[in-house]
């Protein structure tokens, strides 16, 4: 059955190592997927930024068949509206040193796409294409289904029974029972797996070898293979990622591969021959002259948007702070999450009064927490991506209960016991039949009230949630994480709260009331819930982290610890958390009861406020969401009534139009209304000699703001690749992933509706453009620093400017090295008839 | 009239012009504008672009629905009656209202309404949502049709309609190929189920003289059963055919790629069909009832093989597929019994819960750590204790259906009642955990008690709705009863046994075995598709 040829060689130790380092190199190129409940955005060329985006623009046809640039029709419509300009076209071929024309730039938008020119064939591919045998796509499909079954968590009632196995090693016991590769024409599979090593690494090495790969595409055929199944090689990432690797061995990626290459050389039998081989290897002979044209011109198109938004960003900019340059101690400070979405409201809360100051912070407000809430068995992580949790926070129920039973006997565990039963009864099994014949017709009124009436539902954030303890004592109970502290001990408090408040941004004497505000979603039946939510909170709403925050600054104890190290807050400074609804614009004060008697009159005078920019942000929202008409009380039922909507696959718009990161005074930018497109962050120079916030803006939120624009970005340009295809047809798998329809992988990224609008896309794709307000030397200084941010800058993953803080002028960096001046807007004449995306607030 | 219709003391008036409703309803002065305005609402429907389809859809659906509801509280008060537009032609369109088609009619009326707003925001900005709008519109009406019609012809022919439309429905994304694949071996299938049911309507036409269905349905008593053996034959093939029961269920498992609205229509409303025929035609079926049993076989069989394979799905709308098809098996069986009524109760029941959750699917994301603990407690002697508590409750269910009132009249209702019981057995299970105490013990006792009331009120619920137009399943003992559900219920046995053994620590090796077969529907979705012709390209390249 086996051919002689195939029968095991054994590789020498350098050839193996040699092997499992291409293909390691080839698993670090896959970005890690996070799971449903804490969805975070992650960028999805995050193993490839060692190489420019040019380069990548280039491979990416090559090893996934697909573009990561917008098609001619696009860019069409964009030069035709004017956003576009001539003048765009020319600095980006001059930034881009092309030896294009205008006219051949002109001439592209009118050619069908070219295409990209054929990639890597795997042998299934070849072997389809040739007529030989059936079996696109039949790997991942088989691969697909196992992953599901040995990752499920919570869904099959008769899991996997090798589940508890090391990943390969648990295949290897599936594959010998599986009959579906034998049916689909892999004859003998079942036992030729049984013949296969159990170390995963030397099947790797085994395999490799088969396959006779050319060294030098060795590396790029490893990665299309794992392409082949993005959405599970990225959960595997994942796992990698956060450690959280348990059963599945030392390398669960490098096994996963091991399992395709097992295809991959399975098939390789039945069809080798000398014609196959001819046709296999020659079969991506690299893109055409055509194409590589082609891809030349969709670049430059693409960077001229981007330098179209930023010449007028900058232009605004540039224009100078606003008159309205308060003195003295402002009523009150706001400091909201430096999310896209903070622009709004915070501009519709500054128009209530003039001596309302808002700040944009990473909207974990510097709190690295894993929170545990009433039935959770595992801390959910409350932090950025980039960082891991340091203290645990128990988050007590509405009224003040923290779970001390929780895994002991009592009520909690009566109320888990009934809760299994219930699903038991109503789980796969012969408990479904009575299940449905004594309580299905119950569902007729589900039915009644989910179709016929959006009901009241739970948030996403507490409401009327008691007051945080940060106490070791009271965060004991319950789930527990390693190398994670329980509550937050007093010894940390101290050096945390002068981290924050040395960061925030508060600049004068901070007001008597210091407002937190995170932010969460309310969605319903939304598997991307998450992906609304916070990022910096891990995918999860802010209200937790913002407690936290308050009740550490509020705290007498970390007050007078703050005062010995010199960090003076006026004692009648009182924090306040709360948290910022996205899909209604409603801001919710919490813990009021808190509150001192003292500043009663003040949080009276803030619910006003709060009531009135609620309602203006809302306002200026409805257009975007289709509710033009409607304003008042009708607009926040409208808005309320989406976020309860079962059917609803667009509750709000999320990040979408994400294109700028500006860290700056916020007189820089109070005066312009953004659209939402903007990640905000308060930075004065001026009380950063040391450059320590400089290089926390540029290591951190860039970072993690990057990582989404990048999300939106490939989300955009390639909805196939990147992107997680149409909500109508999405089917959850094991609890934490989502597929489309009968496919075998998971998807990755943004669904189809978060950047379309079913008429045109809601989100433009343009790389981030990061603006500093500080000196162009300092941020060299700090990139000589940082080589990860450097290697973003240089590679062009991001653009980056500075204004000067006087307003003497702005500079680009360009990505080689050194900075040019910007010139900002540039006199047009006739004006662009497109809609400018910047203009002062009315 | 014949004794089976008398079980219940009420005498159905089948002579249709003998009704008591008012004349304006019959006349076509009445009649007719009432339907201008429905046609009219359809042809909006239809012809509109977008959202506006889908609202206009919603519109239609919604006047059809207060219809329904007006029908079926007009049929609690004037009993069965009937409305033919063309009385004497060959093909008689016209409707027969009595409890089951106008419960059934506002049952699938609800459900499209439901749906189809659901569609509204849903689908809002996809390029197929008017078309999946129309499409459901037309599935709705030709079920309507099939549900209400007076006409057998009317009746398969609308089932026919119904099914060509859906297949517009499963190929509406012409960029997947595993939905186009699933649409061709449905197609196949459903073929064969008409055919085999316009070869009943035949048969019935040459022995009754009419293919009317209010007539056939008072003249079934008269008729010899062994003259209906072959019409007999050719229903419950239809209905086991088109209903995705063993062998025929293996195209549903590959309609993932539909909208998710769609799906919810599909699984509560459309396969549903052929239980619903067999309840309709119940009169004739019961003549027969070696053929019954024969569906009461096949349905028990493919119940109990649904479960095992849904138990080992992961994903959402999988682990729901596999529901449908067991649950429809159910049914089937418990029309196999003649428990008519119950059959009816779970239709419905089924339909409502499948709708929702087909509809929620999207909300089934889990908390990671929330995952349920697998390892149970059990233990050889446990497994013991509930398989021999298991043996007790089927025997005495078995032994005892004569005994008391209110206990199951025939052994194939107290094979039901047991397979119910033995489900309380495993959340009992669940219940007693690691630790076995007072409490456990109490709690179970009180879930046992509460979920035993629900079956009862619901038993009792059904034999008060539908019982009284449905035969008895007294009518229908055959002597092999007894061995037919002694042999289901042993499947149902060791359905429970797996499920008890699997909680228990150390499953046997060949289990393990069992597992990847179930998981993959036992091969039988895969050879299908090899056999019909699927190729790889037909299988969706789900990365390029």
């Amino acid at each position: 059955m086996i051919p002689s040829s195939l029968s095991p060689v054994p590789q020498t130790g350098t050839d193996l190592q040699g092997l499992l380092t291409s293909a390691d190199r080839a698993c670090s190129r896959i970005p890690p997927l996070w799971p449903m409940d804490s969805f975070v955005a992650v960028n999805p060329f995050l193993g490839l930024s060692d190489r420019s985006f040019p380069e990548v623009c280039d491979l990416m046809p090559r090893v996934a068949h697909g573009s990561m640039l917008m098609d001619p029709a696009y860019f069409q419509v964009r030069h035709g509206e004017g956003s576009i300009g001539d003048p765009d076209l020319r600095e980006a071929m001059e930034r881009s040193r092309s030896s294009l024309s205008l006219e051949d730039l002109h001439a592209w938008l009118e050619e069908s796409d070219a295409g990209s020119g054929p990639g890597l064939e795997t042998v299934a591919d070849v072997a389809d294409r040739m007529g030989l045998r059936p079996w696109r796509g039949l790997a991942e499909q088989e691969i697909g289904k196992w992953c599901a079954a040995y990752l499920d968590e919570a869904h099959s009632v008769w899991p996997l029974p090798w589940r508890g196995l090391p990943l390969f090693a648990a295949w290897r016991q599936t594959a010998q029972v599986d009959a579906s590769p034998e049916i689909e024409g892999l004859s003998g599979f079942r036992e030729w797996g049984g013949t296969l090593d159990e170390d995963p690494d030397r099947v790797l090495g085994t395999l490799i070898g088969r396959l006779e790969l050319d060294p030098q595409s060795r590396e790029d055929y490893l990665h299309r293979l794992l392409l082949q199944l993005p959405g599970w090689s990225g959960h595997l990432r994942y796992r990698e990622w956060t450690g959280d690797t348990g059963r599945m061995g030392p390398h669960p990626l490098r096994s996963l591969l091991a399992i395709r290459l097992a295809y991959e050389v399975a098939m390789l039998r039945e069809v080798d021959s000398p014609a196959f081989r001819e046709f296999w290897t020659t079969s991506a002979p690299g893109p055409s002259a055509r194409a590589r044209r082609s891809l030349e011109c969709a670049g430059i198109w693409q960077l001229a948007a981007e330098i179209a938004f930023q010449r007028r960003l900058l232009g605004s900019l540039s224009s100078g702070a606003s008159g309205s340059r308060m003195e003295g101690r402002p009523d009150l400070h706001a400091v909201f999450c430096i999310d896209v979405r903070s622009e709004g409201i915070r501009s519709a809360l500054e128009a209530q009064s003039p001596g309302i100051q808002t700040l944009g912070f990473a909207g974990f407000f510097g709190m690295p927490i894993a929170c545990v809430r009433e039935d959770d068995r595992r801390p959910a992580a409350h932090v950025p991506a980039l960082l891991r949790p340091r203290f645990q926070i128990v988050d007590a129920g509405p009224d003040g209960r923290v779970t001390e039973g929780s895994g002991q006997r009592g009520g909690p565990e009566l109320g888990r016991r009934l809760q299994e039963a219930w699903s038991a009864f109503k789980a796969a099994g012969i408990g479904g039949f009575g299940f449905i014949e004594a309580l299905g017709g119950t569902f007729g009124w589900d039915l009644l009230r989910d179709g016929f009436h959006q009901p009241r539902r739970n948030r996403g954030h507490s409401r009327d949630a008691g007051p945080l303890s940060l106490d070791p004592c009271c965060n004991g109970s319950g789930a527990h994480t390693a190398g994670v502290q329980r509550g937050i001990p007093v010894g940390d408090r101290i050096p945390l709260a002068a981290t924050i408040l040395k960061h925030i941004g508060l600049a004068g004497t901070p007001a008597r009331i210091v407002l937190l505000c995170g932010h969460g979603s309310t969605t319903f039946n939304n598997p991307y819930a998450a992906a609304l939510h916070c990022g910096a909170c891990g995918g999860h709403a802010g209200d937790v982290n913002a407690r936290a925050a308050a009740a550490l600054l509020n705290d007498p104890a970390t007050r007078s610890g703050l005062a010995e190290r010199g960090i003076l807050l006026p004692a009648d400074t009182w924090f306040l958390p709360a948290v910022h609804d996205t899909t209604s614009d409603e801001l919710v004060l919490l813990e009021e009861e808190s509150v001192p008697p003292s500043h009663r009159g003040d949080l009276e005078r803030l619910r006003h406020w709060i009531g009135s920019a609620g309602g203006l942000a809302r306002d200026r929202r409805a257009r975007t969401l289709g509710l033009g008409g409607l304003s008042g009380q009708e607009l926040e039922t409208a808005l309320t009534d989406r976020g309860r909507d079962w059917s609803q696959v667009r509750p709000e718009w999320g990040l979408a139009g994400n294109a700028a990161f500006v860290a700056a005074r916020r007189d820089r930018t109070r005066h312009l209304d953004l659209e939402g497109r903007a990640f905000l962050h308060e930075y004065r120079a001026e009380s950063d000699p040391t450059l320590e916030t400089l290089e926390l803006i540029l290591t951190a939120p860039v970072v993690v703001a990057s990582w989404i624009n990048l999300q939106y970005y490939a989300s955009t340009v390639n909805q196939r690749l990147w992107g997680s295809g149409s909500k109508i047809t999405h089917n959850i798998v094991g609890g934490f992933g989502v597929q489309q329809g009968n496919d075998g992988d998971l998807r990755m990224g943004l669904p189809f509706q978060s950047v379309h609008d079913g008429e045109r896309w809601r989100h433009e794709p343009l790389r981030l453009s990061v603006i500093l307000e500080t000196d162009p030397a300092k941020v060299d200084v700090i990139l000589g620093r940082q080589p990860q941010v450097l290697e973003l800058v240089r590679n062009g993953w991001i653009h980056l400017f500075t204004i000067a803080p006087d307003g003497s002028g702005s500079h680009y960096r360009i990505p080689g090295g050194g900075w040019q001046p910007h010139p900002g807007v540039e006199p047009r004449c006739p004006a662009p008839a497109g809609p400018a995306p910047l203009r002062p607030l009315p | 009239m014949a004794q089976w219709w008398s079980r219940h003391g009420s005498v159905i008036p089948m002579d249709i012009t003998n009704n008591r409703i008012p004349e304006i309803l019959l006349h076509p002065a009445g009649t007719l504008p009432a339907l201008v305005v429905l046609v009219l609402l359809v042809v909006q429907g239809l012809i509109r672009n977008g959202r506006g389809a889908a609202t206009a859809c919603v519109t239609a659906v919604q006047t059809f629905l207060a219809l329904a509801l007006m029908a079926a509280v007009a049929v609690r008060f004037t009993g069965p009656f009937g409305i033919v537009l063309n009385p004497g032609q060959p093909v008689e369109l016209g409707v027969y209202l009595d409890t089951i088609s106008t419960t059934t009619w506002l049952l699938v009326s609800f459900l499209a309404a439901v749906v189809v707003r659901f569609s509204v925001n849903h689908m809002d900005g996809d390029p197929v949502q008017s078309r999946v709008s129309r499409l459901m519109l037309l599935v709705y009406l030709a079920v309507s049709g099939l549900v209400l019609s007076s006409d057998l012809l009317c009746v398969g022919l609308c089932w026919l309609a119904a099914s060509l439309a859906l297949h517009g429905l499963l190929t509406v994304y012409p960029d997947r190929p595993v939905a186009r694949m699933a649409a061709r071996k449905k197609f196949l299938i459903s073929r064969l189920g008409d055919l085999l049911f316009l070869g009943a309507v035949l048969g019935i036409a040459l022995e009754f003289g009419t293919v009317d269905l209010p007539v056939v349905l008072a003249r079934a008593a008269e008729m010899p059963g062994d003259r209906l053996w072959i019409i007999n034959g050719l229903l419950v093939a239809a209905a086991v055919v088109k209903s995705a029961q063993f062998p025929f269920h293996t195209w549903l498992p590959d309609t993932l790629d539909v909208p998710t609205p769609v799906s919810a229509l599909l699984h509560a409303g459309v396969v549903n069909a052929g239980g619903f025929l067999l309840i309709r035609l119940s009169p004739l079926l019961v003549r027969t009832p070696e053929i019954l049993l024969v569906l009461a076989v096949l349905g028990g069989f493919t119940a109990v093989f649904g479960v095992v394979v849904q138990m080992t799905q992961n994903s959402i709308k999988r682990s729901l597929v596999w529901s449908t098809i067991s649950q429809l098996g159910f049914m089937l069986m418990q029309c196999g019994f003649g428990v008519f009524s119950l059959a009816m109760v779970h239709l419905f029941a089924h339909a409502l819960y499948k709708a929702h959750a087909f509809l929620t699917s999207g909300g089934t994301v889990w908390s990671r750590g929330l995952d349920r603990e697998r390892q149970g407690s059990g233990t050889l002697g446990l497994v013991t204790a509930f398989l021999a508590v298991g043996c007790v409750v089927v025997a005495g269910c078995l032994m005892v259906w004569n005994g008391f009132p209110g206990a199951p009249s025939t052994a194939g209702e107290a094979l039901i009642l047991g397979v119910f019981l033995l489900g309380i057995l495993q959340p009992l299970a669940a219940l007693w955990g690691r630790r076995r105490g007072v409490l456990e013990l109490a709690l179970g006792g009180v879930v046992l008690a509460g979920v035993l009331g629900l079956l009862l009120v619901t038993h009792w619920g059904a034999e008060a709705v539908f019982a009284p137009g449905l035969p008895a399943a007294t009518r229908m003992v055959s002597p092999a009863t007894g061995w037919v559900a002694g042999g289901v219920g042993v499947a149902f046995l060791l359905l429970l046994g797996l499920q008890v053994i699997l909680r228990g620590p150390a499953p046997p090796p060949f289990l393990a075995r069992l597992q990847v077969h179930a998981q993959n529907g036992f091969y039988l979705g895969t050879r299908m598709r090899r056999w019909i012709g699927g190729s790889g390209a037909d299988r969706e390249e789900s990365r390029p």
